[in-house]
């Protein structure tokens, strides 16, 4: 087991927690303007610190846990639903707030909560209640369409060891004559990377660190920082701030979708790096637009006590609010492995694909913890314009941790650390040694830098889906632009891998980017 | 119309003017003819998806010998079809142009045995014949790897059925119906191979300009 497998395993993430305070002890929610503010703007430069490989990584398979905040035990996991609350989707002909209210009653809750980007209601229910009784009770109802826990997601990539040098992923996919075809495609789509946010300005944020807390249970207790500044700025490799468009956060409710992680920024770097301007690393789709939109809440997000995290709804209301505001392509490299079916995200992809926008999903880290496949992916396989993403490594053979699933429809590369120590998918992303300052002894634990770059090799099948995602972005730039058909020119020219035809490992096979721009000619 | 074709097509009609004065006298007319008609292929989803028609003009010319067996006669003939259109995606219910230019290039060759029917009457004459056919079918993309462009040559049969109108002596005016068929020439891949459109042939309506007897 890894060192980084030993620091989170028994671990009890601090993002679960802060909801989990709010919602156990029936308080409302946390007002996000008393732990973050931002305070400036102004920034210095961002700091570029290079290829970095001294910092240890986590591995994508080992199991995803949260920060505890110190003095609340419960350990609200990725996949477990949090407590006190429950999804409703009345039904359509249904007077929503009569229905609403006579739930309420019937549940004994407190309250509904209606939300912009959805067209669900989250009742406030006893914490008491079981969610998954509640939950199976309401959908058994005539008036609703559907209703589920508020099951917790996380990105579907942690960081892992670091070594390697080369952008082999963009080889396997011969991507130089793919550009040949299609430079980059143009700021005229847009992808939505749906994650924990993405690195697109400057400025200096004053969050209020109000919780100590344990990284592993039983380990030792970080002091609550207090009032502390954080400097964040653009990745220099993913542009300007004319990169990006409608950025959104739904984990602090604002339109300032900070990465304090370094996934979603890693993300966007696979999707649109920056190309062919003689620094650092390529990306897919290099001209497109980025919308940074958050819905997962990194270790900080949770230390600082984010009033939300990453549950289903915040994730589906990161769906919608990306579709109704012209993605063309959404990036989800997050999910959950456990926890009942996700009707409130199939539901929000659903609406996505129906307003034009392709939707590539991870398939999920879990082969080796009873191969169990993201629960967001199940819904791709029954809609033509959303697909799940499997993952190989540099020698093209299905990554160790990548899931054989029914729901597999492509695969990409995502990195194989474990066969290959130089076989990572890498790209500039926040800097971890800065960034991760609760990695190190208490002694030296102190606030954070989102101001910091370097390039780090990640693996997952997080990183496998953005390479799907930049080329949906470059077929729509050629003109396939609906998603059914996207979907279907990435299966028809995918490269079989595997058993021949589809199967669950590889799906139809690695997608081809040359030959699916190239399309087909009269006879050939 | 390349150099070339310009030279095929006006070689044919003056070797014809030429030889007639002999050959005739022993009862073999010979004639050479410029042609310029009308195509629509067969595979019509397939032409109409890349080159945005199924159909299309068709140049050529060729020559035929009239035997001294009644009105039996022979001839051989070649024409052109050329089109530009672009690489596509096609899904069942959708055409996607993908902007990537690609040249298609046709060029039939008939060997036509056929029988004119003097009897009506000597000015105009209807005819009827069939024949084999070979098609050169040229198809070039942009951004083409080696061995993805296209060059290759397929064979099929033909019927035709036409009038002339015998102008003058010399020359002669005609119309013609040709319908080829040239069998899995196509549908191996590419949108043919979608719509499942495996001939190459189709049917031609076409005017001939004809010297000689």
């Amino acid at each position: 087991m890894s060192l980084m497998t030993h620091r989170l395993l028994p671990g009890t993430l601090l993002a679960a927690a802060v909801i989990v305070v709010a919602t156990v002890s029936g308080q409302e929610p946390v007002d996000p303007s008393d732990t973050r503010a931002l305070i400036t703007d102004a920034a210095l430069p961002a700091i570029d610190r290079g290829l970095r490989l001294q910092d240890t990584l986590a591995d994508p398979g080992d199991s995803v846990s949260l920060p505890v905040i110190e003095g609340d035990r419960s350990e609200v996991q990725p996949g477990e639903a949090l407590q006190g609350s429950i999804i409703v989707k009345f039904r359509r002909d249904v007077d929503r707030d009569e229905a609403g209210r006579e739930a309420l009653t019937r549940l004994g809750g407190t309250r509904i909560e209606r939300r912009e980007y959805t067209d669900w209601d989250i009742l406030h229910i006893p914490v008491t209640t079981d969610v998954e009784a509640a939950a199976e009770m309401m959908a058994a109802r005539d008036d609703v369409e559907y209703a589920q826990p508020r099951y917790v997601n996380h990105r579907m990539y942690r960081p892992n060891d670091p070594f390697y040098n080369l952008q082999w992923n963009m080889t396997a996919l011969d991507m130089e004559r793919a550009w040949d075809i299609q430079p980059g495609a143009t700021a005229n789509v847009i992808v939505a990377v749906v994650d924990t946010g993405v690195a697109h300005r400057s400025g200096t944020y004053r969050f209020n660190s109000r919780f100590p807390f344990r990284l592993v249970a039983g380990g030792p207790v970080y002091p609550a920082l207090g009032q502390v500044d954080i400097p964040f700025a653009t990745a220099p490799e993913l542009g300007g701030a004319d990169r990006f468009v409608a950025p959104r956060d739904f984990i602090w409710a604002d339109d300032t979708p900070v990465d304090l992680d370094g996934h979603g920024t890693h993300v966007a770097g696979t999707v649109g790096q920056l190309t062919n301007n003689g620094v650092g690393v390529a990306g897919m789709a290099f001209n497109v637009k980025i919308m940074p939109v958050k819905v997962i809440a990194g270790e900080w997000d949770l230390i600082f006590g984010a009033p939300n995290n990453g549950t289903d709804d915040i994730v589906a209301q990161g769906i919608r609010y990306a579709a109704d505001n012209n993605a063309k392509v959404i990036n989800l490299s997050l999910g959950r492995e456990s926890g009942g079916p996700a009707p409130v995200v199939d539901a929000a992809v659903r609406y996505a694909v129906g307003r034009g926008a392709f939707v590539a999903i991870a398939a999920g880290n879990a082969r080796e913890r009873g191969n169990l496949p993201n629960v967001l992916g199940n819904v791709s396989p029954t809609l033509a314009g959303a697909v799940t993403v499997s993952a190989v490594g540099k020698s093209l053979a299905g990554a160790y941790y990548s899931v054989t699933s029914p729901a597999v429809e492509l695969t990409a590369p995502g990195g194989d650390l474990r066969a290959d120590s130089t076989g990572g998918v890498i790209q500039q992303t926040l800097d971890l040694d800065l960034l991760q300052t609760f990695r190190r002894p208490v002694a030296q634990f102190g606030p954070p830098r989102a101001d910091s770059f370097a390039y780090y090799y990640f693996q997952g099948t997080s990183m496998a889906t953005p390479h799907v995602a930049g080329l949906a972005a470059l077929l729509y730039q050629q003109g396939i632009t609906s998603p059914d058909a996207i979907e279907e020119a990435m299966k028809k020219f995918a490269t079989d891998k595997g058993p021949a035809g589809r199967d669950d490992e590889y799906g139809v096979g690695m997608i081809n980017p040359r030959a699916t721009l190239r399309g087909l000619g009269l006879a050939r | 119309m390349t150099l070339h074709t310009l030279l095929r097509l006006a070689v044919v009609p003056l070797l014809a003017v030429l030889l007639p004065t002999t050959s005739s006298a022993q009862g073999i007319d010979v004639r050479g003819y410029g042609m310029m008609g009308s195509v629509t292929f067969t595979a019509a989803d397939t032409f109409e998806s890349v080159v945005g028609s199924d159909s299309g003009r068709l140049v050529g010319g060729g020559v035929e010998v009239g035997l001294p067996l009644g009105g039996l006669f022979i001839g051989v003939g070649g024409s052109q079809f050329k089109a530009d259109g672009t690489r596509v995606f096609a899904t069942s219910n959708r055409v996607f142009p993908l902007g990537i230019p690609t040249q298609v290039t046709v060029s039939p060759v008939d060997v036509t045995a056929g029988w004119r029917f003097r009897q009506f009457s000597r000015r105009i004459v209807p005819y009827i014949g069939g024949g084999w056919s070979s098609y050169r079918y040229e198809e070039t993309a942009d951004f083409a790897a080696p061995g993805e462009n296209i060059n290759e040559r397929y064979a099929g049969y033909h019927v035709l059925g036409g009038i002339d109108l015998r102008l003058t002596r010399w020359l002669g005016l005609g119309g013609e119906y040709v319908w080829t068929r040239i069998p899995d020439a196509l549908g191996q891949d590419g949108v043919s191979a979608f719509f499942k459109e495996t001939d190459l042939g189709g049917s031609s309506v076409r005017v001939k300009l004809s010297i000689g007897r």
